[in-house]
């Protein structure tokens, strides 16, 4: 009789993670196929008129190469939340150039090692990836987020492999605007809530991975160190709450709203 | 008279969790696996009528999944389009259990981590795995073996010796 562990091994596996492993759904998957296609022509049609301009302008003699051409539908970009007043920026410094030991929160599409930050950038390898870290200047909080009486911090990180997104050419038909989103789309953000002093930050949590091209409408913190995120724009979108219970981060309540409201962003750090 | 649409929701329940656990294995993180196996899901429905006539449309799906899972630009960009849309919750903590294989996995090289996900999850024999990697048999048998060996080590050298249920894979 075999005495091989792993098929035991991975039947445990298998256990514990099909059940949770449903998926948004067929119809979900039909639905963002659609709106891919629906995208796709519209972009095409803008290339289209790209070519037709760039023509009209070439034959009236104005091809400058420093002429940038404009879509006709200009590009939505959705702005970062501004940072806090100059009077409470001694402790956004102190996290741009924080010791943050990621490690903890297994979970996370920005997670990482023991990354130290200078001057809001730093680097480390993350499961065979090395990785380049940003502290993105919104959605920075500090707050008691776990009710120990002690400030925590909520701190957006980003992270991409490779050159600079933003250091990345774009193609000579995209204007600049639409160039400064598409790189900004290549970062991805995360999230984290940080226990300790900038002199060494440790991540008891990750939420809301997504882009910093399409961060979160609106992030709050609570008096009582509640959480609440307005997703990005689409529909449904989503509020919810996220908040220290039972020794960990946890989804307090959660709200779908549609059609989606104009984002507003805003960052109003307690302390 | 069942419709495309219906089919195909069909096809997603039935298959999404299988290639998904693989997924969640091979990366050692269930969100990310999820995304990734939405992702190929979606490209499935997007040439339904083609690959809805192929001998095992879930291998198909399965192939895209892997290779999206290989691609590292792929996995960020999936990552975000997908999360902006959905899911801001975290997954549950995993347990320690399901770490100590993750992270035992992720000390093997990609191909023989996925010959071994492939073997142990995916239940496909090691002519099918060869076929898919289009590699020879005799490689896939070298990947498993090696792989074991590996976890020997990762997880406890005394807990893997014997023989698996093809008798492949020899003894350490």
């Amino acid at each position: 009789m075999s005495t091989d562990p792993l098929p035991g091994k991975f039947a445990t596996f298998r256990a514990s993670t099909a059940p949770a492993m449903t998926g948004p759904g067929g119809a979900h998957a039909r639905a963002t196929v659609r709106r891919q296609r629906r995208r796709a022509a519209v972009v095409g049609a803008v290339a289209a008129v790209l070519v037709l301009v760039g023509a009209g302008a070439a034959l009236a003699g104005l091809g400058h190469r420093s002429e940038r051409l404009t879509p006709v539908t200009a590009p939505t970009t959705q702005r970062p939340t501004p940072t806090p007043s100059q009077e409470d920026t001694s402790w956004q410094l102190a996290i741009r150039n924080a010791r943050m030991d990621l490690r903890p929160e297994t979970n996370a599409n920005c997670g990482g090692p023991v990354v130290d930050f200078r001057d809001g950038h730093g680097a480390g390898s993350y499961r065979g990836y090395d990785l380049n870290y940003r502290v993105m200047d919104f959605n920075l909080f500090r707050a008691d987020i776990d009710r120990d009486g002690r400030p925590d911090y909520l701190v957006t990180v980003g992270c991409y492999s490779g050159e600079d997104p933003e250091r990345a050419e774009c193609p000579t038909e995209l204007s600049d605007e639409a160039c400064e989103a598409q790189q900004k789309l290549a970062i991805t953000t995360q999230l984290f809530v940080l226990r300790g002093t900038p002199e060494r930050l440790t991540a008891i949590a990750g939420i809301h991975a997504g882009s910093y091209g399409l961060p979160p409408s609106a992030v709050t913190i609570s008096d009582d160190g509640v959480i609440t995120i307005v997703t990005h724009g689409g529909t449904p979108q989503y509020t919810y709450r996220w908040g220290y219970r039972n020794g960990r981060m946890a989804i307090v309540a959660r709200v779908s709203v549609s059609p989606s409201p104009r984002p507003t962003g805003s960052a109003s750090p307690t302390r | 008279m069942a419709t495309a649409e219906h089919e195909f929701d069909q096809f997603y329940s039935a298959h999404f969790a299988a290639v998904g656990t693989q997924i969640a294995a091979y990366l050692g993180d269930r969100a990310e696996a999820e995304d990734i196996t939405q992702e190929a899901f979606e490209r499935a429905w997007r040439g339904w009528s083609r690959v809805s006539g192929y001998g095992d449309p879930a291998a198909w799906v399965r192939t895209v999944a892997y290779r999206l899972a290989i691609s590292r630009w792929r996995r960020l960009r999936v990552a975000f389009a997908h999360r902006r849309r959905q899911r801001p919750e975290p997954a549950p903590p995993p347990d320690p259990e399901w770490l100590d294989l993750v992270a035992a996995l992720a000390t093997l090289p990609p191909p023989q981590r996925r010959a071994v996900v492939l073997f142990y999850l995916g239940d496909l024999t090691v002519e099918e795995i060869a076929d898919r990697e289009s590699v020879p048999a005799g490689t896939v048998k070298s990947w498993l073996h090696r792989a074991r060996g590996r976890l020997a080590v990762e997880l406890g050298p005394d807990e893997i010796s014997s023989t698996d249920r093809e008798g492949v894979l020899r003894e350490h």
